[in-house]
């Protein structure tokens, strides 16, 4: 059963990763996007996976793709032709997309080794795990948080670069624009602003 | 194999039928409630003192014409409050309602309902968008932005409790609270908790995205019938379950309260049923009491004082828990 439903969902997001660059209008590639997304997280909920998916769907589709389609929604829409585009990309996004695959096969024939019978199909029995049951969520925060926590702590560093310079791009000091500030609103009181006018 | 499928549609129905009762109700209570508070009766025409008003309700909705606009991306406008009402029903299969009485016990819960959350807002910016007119394009935008904004302090909010819980298991977290319920040490991230829940729902006083005075109706302006139905049923649900959730992490879940002869007596179910009464009575309330603030007072509350205060609550409550050794397990 699992199986089944692993395929399924493998197909579903290969034909949705296809529509992505096929279809013509953009917020409907956005949403086919979404599609492959969750549907990759599906496969890995069927490969008994529960905090990584999760975590892809809350990050990726709750906040990432969202701002996407945003800004996707946002541009004025164009129907571009595509016999045209598709012949003239083809030499560098076929050299682009042979050398991904060559080097994704490459990887992972060097560093997961496949059971012999037949893939997906775990036929070996994990003796440690039947007596002292670590869950999913357990075993990675036990590697992250002892072993990697260098990485962890850089992963943090990198993120927080990332945001100041997010902001020092888009922060923009106008002497001219008139900011509202709350707490000088409410501090306002009636001896403050009323007086009488002399001359 | 067939037994087991059985099982499934059986246990889903024995969910899905009383929620869609208690939504049905929850928009009497709401007019009831409303009406009290601005001293008028409310509906009182249909059935005993108004009761079959829903129904009523629901049926004319049923049997109204659907319109689609001619400009309007089909696919995706008829696609949009279908995907608001699963997602609305997805949530319920990991609440436990009493010890035990749960869909699906799975050791993520918590994390489960914070991404069908998440997700929710598609179902809001696909109606917005695929409409084709302005009203709700502004209102799918104004939501989204929203939506996404108070997702942040609800997720810090989330992690505070869950490392005083000690699990992501919403059955662990309640029973967690067993000697003292979380809303006493943690009483801020309750109140912030709830005002998030009120904004990430889209209610008053964060009823942005349906402003009737500026935006009609907001995202489901061009809906009728069974589509405005099943967004209309999508976001009552959805405020059932955040006040679900705000139970279930801060209220003790299906506890008594106190462990004492009288009080334990009463099963689970209903305590959890009376505590989460208690909150839609809240939305109920906030609605009425109210003024809508304005849009970018709504912002600089979620990010300049609830992103703040909830990530130093959480340094706080992390360094509380290591310094008296409090950690659980």
């Amino acid at each position: 059963m699992p199986n089944y439903l692993f395929y399924i969902f493998a197909g579903i997001s290969i034909i949705a990763a296809l529509m992505v660059i096929t279809v013509v209008n953009p917020v409907h590639s956005v949403l086919f996007l979404v599609l492959v997304f969750l549907s990759s997280a599906g496969m890995l909920f069927v490969l008994q996976l529960e905090f990584i998916p999760l975590t892809f769907i809350i990050v990726y589709v709750g906040a990432i793709a969202i701002l996407f389609l945003f800004v996707v929604m946002m541009l004025d829409i164009k129907v571009t032709s595509k016999s045209n585009d598709f012949f003239k990309y083809i030499p560098v996004g076929g050299l682009v997309g042979s050398l991904f695959i060559f080097e994704i096969f490459n990887t992972l024939s060097k560093s997961f080794v496949i059971p012999k019978s037949t893939m997906l199909v775990d036929n070996f029995v994990s003796w440690v795990s039947t007596v002292d049951k670590v869950t999913n969520l357990e075993a990675l925060g036990q590697l992250l948080y002892t072993y990697y926590f260098i990485y962890f702590l850089i992963a943090g560093i990198i993120l927080l670069v990332a945001m100041v310079g997010a902001i020092v791009l888009t922060l923009q000091f106008n002497k001219t624009v008139k900011n509202q500030l709350i707490f000088r609103q409410l501090s306002r009181s009636a001896d403050s602003a009323v007086f009488l006018a002399r001359n | 194999m067939l037994y087991h499928l059985g099982f499934i549609i059986v246990s889903l129905l024995i969910i899905v039928i009383p929620l869609l009762i208690s939504v049905a109700y929850f928009t009497l209570v709401e007019r009831k409630f409303m009406g009290s508070m601005q001293r008028r009766r409310g509906p009182n025409v249909v059935g005993f003192m108004g009761l079959l008003q829903p129904l009523a309700d629901g049926l004319k909705l049923f049997a109204k014409e659907t319109i689609l606009p001619s400009n309007a991306n089909i696919v995706l406008f008829v696609l949009a409050p279908i995907i608001t009402f699963v997602l609305s029903l997805m949530g319920w299969i990991v609440i436990p309602f009493g010890e035990g009485a749960v869909v699906s016990d799975i050791n993520v819960g918590i994390l489960y309902l914070f991404a069908i959350s998440s997700l929710s807002v598609y179902g809001i910016i696909t109606a917005g968008w695929s409409s084709n007119s302005k009203y709700p394009f502004l209102g799918a935008l104004r939501s989204a932005a929203q939506m996404v904004s108070y997702e942040v302090s609800i997720g810090f909010i989330i992690v505070t409790v869950v490392i005083c819980a000690g699990s992501f298991n919403l059955s662990t977290i309640v029973l967690a609270q067993s000697k003292i319920w979380f809303i006493i040490p943690l009483f801020p991230m309750f109140i912030m908790f709830f005002i998030s829940a009120l904004a990430e729902t889209n209610r008053h006083p964060f009823d942005l995205p349906e402003a009737e005075a500026e935006l009609v109706s907001g995202y489901n302006v061009e809906y009728s019938a069974m589509g405005f139905a099943l967004f209309f049923l999508g976001e009552y649900a959805n405020m059932l379950i955040m006040s679900g959730m705000t139970t279930i992490l801060f209220l003790g879940g299906w506890l008594p309260l106190f462990d004492i002869m009288p009080l334990n007596l009463i099963p689970g179910p209903v305590w959890f049923s009376i505590k989460l009464s208690i909150f839609v009575i809240a939305f109920i309330w906030a609605r009425a009491a109210l003024p809508r603030y304005r849009y970018d007072q709504l912002m600089s509350l979620g990010w300049k004082a609830f992103l703040p205060l909830s990530l130093g609550w959480l340094l706080f409550t992390v360094a509380c828990l290591i310094s008296f050794n409090w950690l659980p397990e």
